[in-house]
C-alpha cells in the first residue's frame, strides 16, 4: 500500500488514515485532560494548550494573504477555539533553495504582522533549505493558556450544564444547542482553488485567512460556548460531522442561512465542487446554549471577523449525524467529504 | 374421507373465503374455511367425486383478484360437520401470505356509487371484496379490519349485516363502510376551516378547479395535486413547485376523452383500463389540445384513468374532462401521505381535500410505458406492490438498490417481494421512507433478521451506507451486472449477453459505467465485461449530468487541438465564457471518465441544441429521443470498434468495503468520439436535420453495441441476448436490437416484470442470493 493524497485531505478518508496508522504508533500520548486520541484542536498541560500544524500551499502568495499570515493565523486559531488566549509560536521553516528573497521577507513581514494581531510572540524557531520542489514549508506550533474570558464562558455554560471540560472541547455539544458559524464559508479555499485551476479571479474573492482570538475571546466573554472548531480542510461539513460524532448528537443545518459569497457559490459550481467541503482560514463553528446564543451572536457581529456571523443551525435529538435542509427545501445528510468526488447523478 | 386443504398465494382480503363458502355449497359438501395468518385452510368433508370437481373449481373459477400460488392436500380426522361455515381468523403462521396490491373500483361499486337509490350513492369509500385500498391500509396480518387503519371505524348495522352475510359481495370485506359509519373526505381552507364534507366537499372541489385553483387531493396511497390541464394552472403549479420541465400526469375522465389528445393501441388500452390503473406513457396526438407545458418538449403525456370513487365522482360534478394528477411532494421528496404533513408542506395550494382515513403504506402511482409495443415498468408500485414473484433461492435477504428511483427487494423462502416506488434515497425523507417501509415489509412477510444483504458497488450512495446497519453477510454488487441479473431473475434464464445502457454506475474498474456489454454464466460462475463505450473524460463530476454541455466539450475536444470550435456553446453554459474556461482546462487534468450511454446521449443532445440542462432525471436524453423520433433519414455512418486492455473476468460482486479484481484482458471499445464529431460537422454545416442526425447516431451506436454482443453470443455459444438498464425505455435502440437480435436468430430478452430502470437493481441485487452459497 502506498500513501494517497485523500490521507491527508482531511475528510473520512483521513481519519481512517490517522486510525488505522497514526494514533496505534505511539504508546504515550497524554500530558494533561485532553490527548493525541482526543484529536481536537490542540492538547492540554495542565492549564495551558499545545498544539502545532504545518502549512503547504500553492501559490505561496495569495489574494488575501501568503503562507506567512497562514502559519501564524492557524496555529493560532487551533488555540483560540480550545478556548485559550495564544502566548507563544515556534516557526519551523523548510525552504526550496532558488526560492526569491523577496518572497521570504514578504512572508516573514506577514507573519510578524499577524503574531502582532493576534498579540502572540514568536519566541524559537528552526530554518532549513533543501533541493525538492516544494517552494516553502512552515510548521508552526503554539502555547496558549486558560484566561478570564474562558473562565466566565465555563461559568456561564454551568448555570445549565455541567461543562466536562476546562477547556473548550469539540465532544460537550449537547442538545438544544444553536450552531453559528462566524461568517461566509469557503473564502480561503475557493481563492485557492480558482488560482489553481486557473479561473479568472475575480476582486472579491480573496483569503479569509485572519487570527480569530480577538473574536473568541469577545464572544467567550458572553458566555455559553458549548463547542468551538475551526473549518479548515473539509470545510463545515467535515467540522459538523466531527462535532456530531464527538459529542453524540444529531445536527440539522438550514443551507440558506449559511453565508456565503457569491463569488464562492460560482467557483463551486463552475468546478462542480460543493462549497460546504472547502476550506476557509478565518472563521468558526461553535454550539451556543440556546439562550445565550443571541447575545453570543450580536458579540460575534461586533468585532472586526465576525461581523457576517450567522445562526446556521441547531442540535436535533430525532437523528444522529448531520442533515442538511438545502436551498431548494428537501433534506439530505451530509456527509464529510470523502476525496475525489464521484458522480452519482444518473 | 375429511380432507385439509391449505391454499397459499394473493388469497385474502380478495373475496376468498366467500367464493369457497359458495363453491362448498355449490358441491355439497361440508367443513369449514378460515384464514390462517398467511394462508387460507379448508376442511371439506363429502363425496369423492364432488371434492375433486370442488378442487377444480377452486384453480379455475378463483376470484378475479386472487392468485394462488399453491395449493396443498391433506386428509384430516374430524368429521362431524353439520354444514358449511366460516370461520374466525386465528392459527399459527405457516406458509406464506401476500399482501393483495390497491386496485381500482369494481364495476359493482361503480354502479352502486351513480344508483341514487343505493345507500352509498356518491360515497367516496364504496368499495367491496373486489376492489379498493389493501396494501396502502395493512399494518400487520391476517388481513382483518383491526390491523388496518379501518379499525378506527365500527360499523354501522347494515354494514354489519353485510359484512357478515357469505352471499353479500361485502361478506368479510375488511374494508367495509358507508357514509354512517365510515371516514368522510372533506374541503379545509388554509385556516383549518372544514368547508363541506364527503359528496358537497368533493363538489366544491370539482368547481374550484374548474375556476382554476389548484388542490392537494388525498388518495389511495398519498397525496395528489390536481389542476386544470390548461396552460395557466399548469405553469402556476410549475412555479408553486420549482418544477421547470419535469412532465406532469393527468387523469381523464375515459378512455374517448384520452383518445382525443394521444394514440392509444389496443395494448396501451387494456393496460390503461386494467383494474391496475396504472399511468400509461402516451404518444401525444398533434396539434395537441391540452397545454403543451405538462410535457414540455416531449412527445408523450403520462395518463391514467379513475381509479378511486373519489376521481369518478369529481368528473361527474366538473365540466372538465382531464385534470393534473400529480404525486404531491417537492422535488425528490417522498410523496406527502398524512394530512399535518400535508397542510405543512403543501401550504402553497389553494385548498386541501382531505380524509380521515390514515394511509399505512405510501404508493405512488405506477408508470408504464409501451416501448416498441412491449409494456416497460417505469416504476412498479400500485396496483402491483405488494405481490411478490419467485426467486432463485430460499434464502431471507435484503436488497437495497442503488440511488435514483430506488426500490428494495426483500426474499424468503423462495418468493422475492419488490418494494412500492421508494424515489431519490440521496433525500433525507426518501431515506427515512426506505428505512420505514423495509420495518413495515419485515413485519407482513415475517421477517426477522436476514442472511445474506445486499447493496450498490458505489461507496457514496446512502443505501449503501445503509446496508452496514443490518445484520448478515452483506455484499456490493456492481450496479450494470444488477440490471443484467434482474433481466436473468425474472426470465429464469441462466446465461445470456446483455447490453446494459444507463446513465451512472460505478465500475468494477472505479470508472463510471454505462455502457455496457456484459456476459453472464450463473451456473459456471463466469462473468465478463466483454466490451463498452469509449471512456470519456467527466468535467466537474455530477455538473456534467447537470450540464450536459460539459459531455459535448469533453468527448468533441478529443478531435480539436483547441477549444475554439466550441464557439457559439460558451454563452449556453450557467456562468458562460468564464465557465467554459474552466471546463477547457478541467479537460486538460480530468481523469474521471465514464463509458455512460445516458452521458452520450446528453452530449448530443446539447450539441443539437434540444437541451442544456438537466431539470429532471434523463431529461436531455428523453429529448433527445422525442426529436430523433421524428426523423427518417438515415446517414450512412460506420461505428468503429477497437481493443483496449481492461479489467474482464471478475465476480460482480464483492464483501462489503471490498475491491473487486480479476483477470486483465481485451476488451470491445465502442468508439463514440467521431460519432458525436460527425454530428458536429453535419449539424454545424446544415448538411442534415437535427431530427435525422439525432436517430442516425442513435441508431449507428446501438448498431455498435450490438455488433459486439452479438460476437460475444456467437463466442460463447449463447442463445439468449438481453437488454437492461434506463436505456431499455428508448424505443429507437430497443428496435434496433430487437430486430438485429432476430435477424442473427438470437432470443431476445427483455423486461416484463421488472423495470429496466433503477427500480430493477434490487431486484437484479437479490438474484445473487442464488448464486453466493
Amino acid at each position: 500500500m502506498k500513501i494517497k493524497m485523500e490521507d491527508g485531505a482531511g475528510g473520512e478518508g483521513m481519519a481512517r488514515f490517522l486510525e488505522t496508522y497514526v494514533l496505534g504508533a505511539f504508546s504515550n500520548k497524554k500530558a494533561g485532560e485532553i490527548g493525541l486520541d482526543d484529536l481536537d484542536d490542540g492538547a492540554s498541560v495542565g492549564d495551558k494548550i499545545f498544539t502545532t500544524d504545518g502549512y503547504t500551499v500553492k501559490p505561496v502568495v495569495f489574494p488575501g494573504g501568503d503562507i506567512g499570515r497562514l502559519a501564524v493565523c492557524g496555529t493560532v486559531n487551533d488555540i483560540s477555539v480550545m478556548g485559550a488566549k495564544p502566548v507563544a509560536l515556534s516557526s519551523s521553516m523548510i525552504i526550496q533553495s532558488g526560492l526569491d528573497i523577496e518572497v521570504l521577507e514578504q512572508v516573514l513581514q506577514s507573519m510578524d504582522e499577524a503574531s502582532q494581531e493576534a498579540g502572540v510572540a514568536i519566541v524559537c524557531g528552526d530554518t532549513k533549505v533543501v533541493e525538492e520542489n516544494i517552494a516553502f514549508f512552515i510548521t508552526t506550533s503554539g502555547i496558549g493558556e486558560a484566561n478570564s474570558a474562558l473562565a466566565k464562558n465555563i461559568e456561564v455554560t454551568n448555570a445549565y450544564r455541567k461543562y466536562q471540560s476546562r477547556f473548550i472541547v469539540d465532544r460537550e455539544l449537547g442538545e438544544g444547542d444553536v450552531i453559528i458559524v462566524s461568517g461566509t464559508v469557503a473564502d480561503h479555499g475557493a481563492t485557492i482553488i480558482s488560482l489553481r485551476k486557473g479561473i479568472e479571479v475575480e476582486s472579491d474573492l480573496v483569503s479569509d485567512v485572519a487570527p480569530l482570538w480577538g473574536m473568541i475571546e469577545t464572544a467567550m466573554n458572553v458566555g455559553g460556548i458549548t463547542a468551538m472548531k475551526d473549518p479548515t480542510r473539509g470545510g463545515i461539513s467535515n467540522v459538523l460531522n466531527e462535532l456530531s460524532a464527538k459529542s453524540g448528537v444529531g445536527i440539522e443545518i438550514d443551507e440558506e442561512r449559511i453565508p456565503v459569497k457569491r463569488e464562492v457559490i460560482a467557483t463551486s459550481e463552475m468546478l462542480g465542487l460543493n462549497y460546504l467541503d472547502i476550506a476557509s482560514e478565518g472563521k468558526v463553528v461553535m454550539g451556543v446554549l440556546k439562550d445565550c446564543a443571541d447575545d453570543v451572536l450580536n458579540a460575534l457581529r461586533s468585532t472586526k471577523y465576525g461581523r457576517d456571523a450567522e445562526i446556521i443551525g441547531r442540535v436535533v435529538d430525532d437523528h444522529a449525524g448531520v442533515v442538511i435542509r438545502t436551498r431548494v427545501g428537501g433534506r439530505r445528510i451530509l456527509h464529510p467529504p470523502l476525496g475525489d468526488p464521484v458522480p452519482r447523478v444518473c | 374421507m375429511p380432507y385439509r386443504i391449505r391454499v397459499e398465494g394473493v388469497v385474502q382480503g380478495v373475496g376468498f373465503r366467500p367464493f369457497i363458502y359458495r363453491l362448498a355449497k355449490l358441491h355439497s359438501l361440508k367443513g369449514y374455511v378460515k384464514n390462517l395468518s398467511s394462508s387460507v385452510e379448508i376442511i371439506v368433508s363429502g363425496k369423492e367425486g364432488k371434492l375433486n370437481a370442488f378442487l377444480r373449481d377452486i384453480e379455475e373459477k378463483k376470484p378475479p383478484l386472487s392468485r394462488i400460488d399453491k395449493i396443498s392436500l391433506d386428509t384430516w380426522d374430524e368429521d362431524n360437520f353439520k354444514a358449511f361455515r366460516i370461520e374466525k381468523s386465528g392459527g399459527a403462521r405457516e406458509g406464506r401470505l401476500v399482501i393483495p396490491p390497491d386496485i381500482a373500483l369494481c364495476k359493482d361499486c361503480l354502479d352502486e356509487l351513480f344508483d341514487n337509490k343505493n345507500r352509498r350513492y356518491l360515497y367516496p369509500f364504496i368499495n367491496c371484496t373486489n376492489c379498493g385500498q389493501r396494501f396502502s391500509l395493512i399494518e400487520r396480518t391476517p388481513y382483518d379490519r383491526d390491523k388496518t387503519s379501518m379499525e378506527a371505524f365500527g360499523m354501522c348495522s347494515n354494514c354489519r349485516s353485510e359484512y357478515k352475510n357469505p352471499l353479500d359481495r361485502r361478506y368479510h370485506a375488511q374494508t367495509t363502510s358507508c357514509e354512517a359509519c365510515g371516514p368522510a373526505y372533506f374541503l379545509q381552507d388554509h385556516d383549518g376551516m372544514k368547508l363541506s364534507y364527503n359528496r358537497d366537499a368533493i363538489e366544491d372541489t370539482a368547481r374550484l378547479l374548474d375556476e382554476g385553483k389548484i388542490i392537494a387531493i388525498k388518495g389511495f396511497g398519498g397525496f395528489h395535486l390536481a389542476s386544470k390541464t390548461e396552460d395557466m394552472e399548469v405553469l402556476r403549479l410549475r412555479r408553486l413547485l420549482g418544477r421547470k420541465g419535469q412532465p406532469f400526469a393527468i387523469i381523464a375522465s375515459n378512455v374517448d376523452i384520452v383518445r382525443s389528445f394521444a394514440h392509444l393501441s389496443d395494448e396501451e388500452e387494456r393496460i390503461l383500463t386494467s383494474f391496475e390503473r396504472p399511468i400509461m406513457i402516451l404518444r401525444k396526438k398533434e396539434p395537441f389540445c391540452l397545454s403543451e407545458n405538462l410535457a414540455p418538449g416531449l412527445h408523450t403525456i403520462g395518463v391514467m384513468l379513475p381509479y378511486s370513487p373519489l376521481h369518478h365522482i369529481l368528473f361527474s360534478f366538473s365540466r372538465s374532462q382531464s385534470f393534473v394528477m400529480t404525486s404531491a411532494n417537492l422535488p425528490d421528496d417522498p410523496m406527502v401521505t398524512d394530512n399535518t404533513e400535508a397542510v405543512a408542506k403543501l401550504g402553497f395550494v389553494d385548498y386541501f381535500l382531505m380524509n380521515d382515513l390514515d394511509i399505512i403504506n405510501r404508493i405512488d402511482d405506477t408508470v408504464i410505458r409501451c416501448v416498441a409495443g412491449h409494456p416497460l415498468f417505469i416504476r412498479r408500485s400500485r396496483g402491483f406492490v405488494p405481490l411478490d414473484m419467485p426467486s432463485f433461492d430460499s434464502k431471507t435477504t435484503l436488497s437495497l438498490g442503488a440511488e435514483l428511483s430506488n426500490t428494495f427487494t426483500l426474499t424468503k423462502d423462495g418468493r422475492a417481494t419488490i418494494s412500492q416506488h421508494i424515489g431519490n434515497t440521496h433525500n433525507y425523507d426518501a431515506l427515512l421512507f426506505m428505512e420505514d417501509a423495509i420495518e413495515r415489509m419485515k413485519l407482513l412477510l415475517g421477517v426477522r433478521g436476514f442472511d445474506q444483504v445486499f447493496c450498490d458497488l458505489h461507496p457514496k450512495y446512502e443505501t449503501t451506507q445503509l446496508a452496514s446497519t443490518f445484520e448478515g453477510e452483506i455484499y456490493q454488487v456492481q450496479h450494470h451486472f444488477a440490471h443484467a441479473l434482474s433481466l436473468l431473475g425474472e426470465r429464469k434464464e441462466k446465461r445470456a449477453v446483455v447490453i446494459a445502457c444507463d446513465g451512472v454506475g460505478y465500475g468494477a474498474d472505479g470508472n463510471i459505467w454505462g455502457g455496457e456489454v456484459l456476459y453472464l454464466d450463473l451456473e459456471a460462475l463466469e462473468f465478463e465485461r466483454i466490451g463498452h463505450l469509449e471512456y470519456q473524460k467527466v468535467l466537474g463530476g455530477d455538473l456534467a449530468a447537470y450540464y450536459p454541455l460539459r459531455m459535448t466539450f469533453s468527448i468533441l475536444r478529443n478531435i480539436y487541438d483547441s477549444s475554439e470550435f466550441f464557439e457559439g456553446y460558451q454563452e449556453k453554459l450557467k456562468y458562460g465564457r468564464k465557465e467554459f474556461d474552466v471546463i477547457a482546462r478541467q479537460w486538460e487534468t480530468e481523469s474521471l471518465v465514464t463509458s455512460s450511454c445516458g452521458r452520450f446521449f446528453d452530449a448530443l443532445a446539447s450539441l443539437l441544441d434540444i437541451s442544456y440542462e438537466r431539470t429532471y432525471e434523463g431529461e436531455p436524453a428523453i429529448k433527445l429521443e422525442s426529436v430523433a423520433l421524428g426523423g427518417g433519414d438515415i446517414i450512412d455512418m460506420e461505428v468503429e470498434i477497437t481493443r483496449e486492455r481492461g479489467l474482464k473476468k471478475f465476480l460482480p460482486w464483492v464483501e462489503y468495503g471490498g475491491e473487486i479484481t480479476g483477470e486483465s484482458s481485451d476488451l470491445k471499445v465502442i468508439k463514440t468520439t467521431h460519432l458525436l464529431g460527425e454530428a458536429f460537422d453535419l449539424y454545424k454545416r446544415r448538411k442534415a436535420g437535427r431530427r435525422d442526425v439525432a436517430r442516425s447516431i442513435i441508431e449507428v451506436i446501438t448498431a455498435g453495441l450490438c455488433e459486439v454482443a452479438i460476437d460475444a453470443c456467437k463466442a460463447h455459444g449463447v442463445e439468449n441476448l438481453g437488454f437492461s438498464g434506463g436505456c431499455a425505455y428508448n424505443e429507437i435502440m430497443t428496435k434496433v436490437i430487437t430486430n438485429r437480435v432476430k435477424k442473427e436468430g438470437f432470443d431476445m430478452l427483455i423486461h416484463e416484470k421488472i423495470p429496466p430502470g433503477d427500480g430493477g437493481i434490487s431486484f437484479g441485487q437479490s438474484c445473487l442470493s442464488g448464486v453466493i452459497e
